[in-house]
């Protein structure tokens, strides 16, 4: 089997979401992982006289965890997902992620999200930076293009 | 003309899978690279002769060397008026258009959907 030439690392990777005014900001700079889960709905039936599963599927979800470190700036990550769980409703907003960069070639995930839950453990013992951890869950269409511009 | 194989981002644009596109914006460096990751690939076009309904047509073109479904694509409309008008059997310009997104049906790849 050939070994691939073209393996890519997350680090140069850029994460952008919106403010409460809907303005996309990047916030690469102020979260330092988000997480992916593609959840395909499946579902399975046994019929009589047959002995194997069949499955059918339906619905598409994505579920993202995003940890943010802990910074002030309106524009940055941890005051933008805290203005967004204080707002009443806090709404969808949209995500999109670029990796491994935004080149030519690029995969560029793209969608709306609804903010589940937000976590932080302040610690006084602790000398690193704090993280944040954004639990967000997709809201209709998700979309995955590369990127051509 | 390059055959969309992973659907593509340009800008708030997507351009489909199985669509084509000639990517005129992107170098040709920029091309090269998503050749390379599979994500674009040349387009074999299909000889005009072959499409239902075109065998007379494509004769026509032939004598012009418009061969392929790409080359009618890419020939300028006025000009093949111009060059029909010669013969004294002239297409209109109308007539062209609606045969070029005909023909353009003919290479777009419908995606796959089942159960």
């Amino acid at each position: 089997m050939a070994q691939t030439q073209d393996a890519v690392n997350a680090c140069d990777a850029e994460v952008f979401l919106d403010d409460a005014t809907g303005v996309l900001q990047d916030i690469s700079g102020s979260s330092n992982s988000v997480s992916f889960t593609w959840d395909n709905s499946l579902g399975e039936f046994h019929t009589f006289g047959a002995p194997w599963r069949a499955m059918q599927e339906c619905g598409k979800a994505i579920d993202v965890t995003l940890n943010a470190v802990y910074s002030l700036p309106a524009a940055e990550a941890v005051a933008i997902l805290l203005d967004w769980w204080y707002a009443i409703p806090s709404g969808r907003r949209t995500l999109e992620v670029n990796m491994p960069d935004n080149n030519v070639g690029s995969d560029h995930f793209e969608g709306e999200y609804r903010l589940d839950s937000l976590q932080a453990t302040l610690d006084p013992a602790d000398p690193n930076a704090t993280i944040m951890t954004a639990e967000l869950k997709s809201d209709l269409v998700q979309t995955h293009t590369t990127t051509a511009t | 003309m390059y055959r969309i194989l992973s659907a593509l981002g340009k800008g708030s644009r997507v351009l489909a899978a199985g669509s084509f596109s000639d990517l005129a914006w992107l170098s040709e460096k920029q091309r090269d690279r998503l050749m390379e990751l599979g994500k674009i690939g040349t387009v074999r076009p299909p000889p005009l002769a072959i499409l239902p309904g075109w065998k007379r047509r494509a004769e026509r073109f032939a004598v012009q060397g418009i061969i392929t479904v790409v080359d009618f694509l890419e020939a300028n409309t006025k000009e093949l008026v111009e060059q029909s008008a010669k013969t004294g059997r002239p297409y209109k310009e109308s007539t062209i258009e609606r045969w070029k997104k005909d023909a353009k049906e003919w290479l777009i790849i419908k995606p796959r959907v089942d159960g």
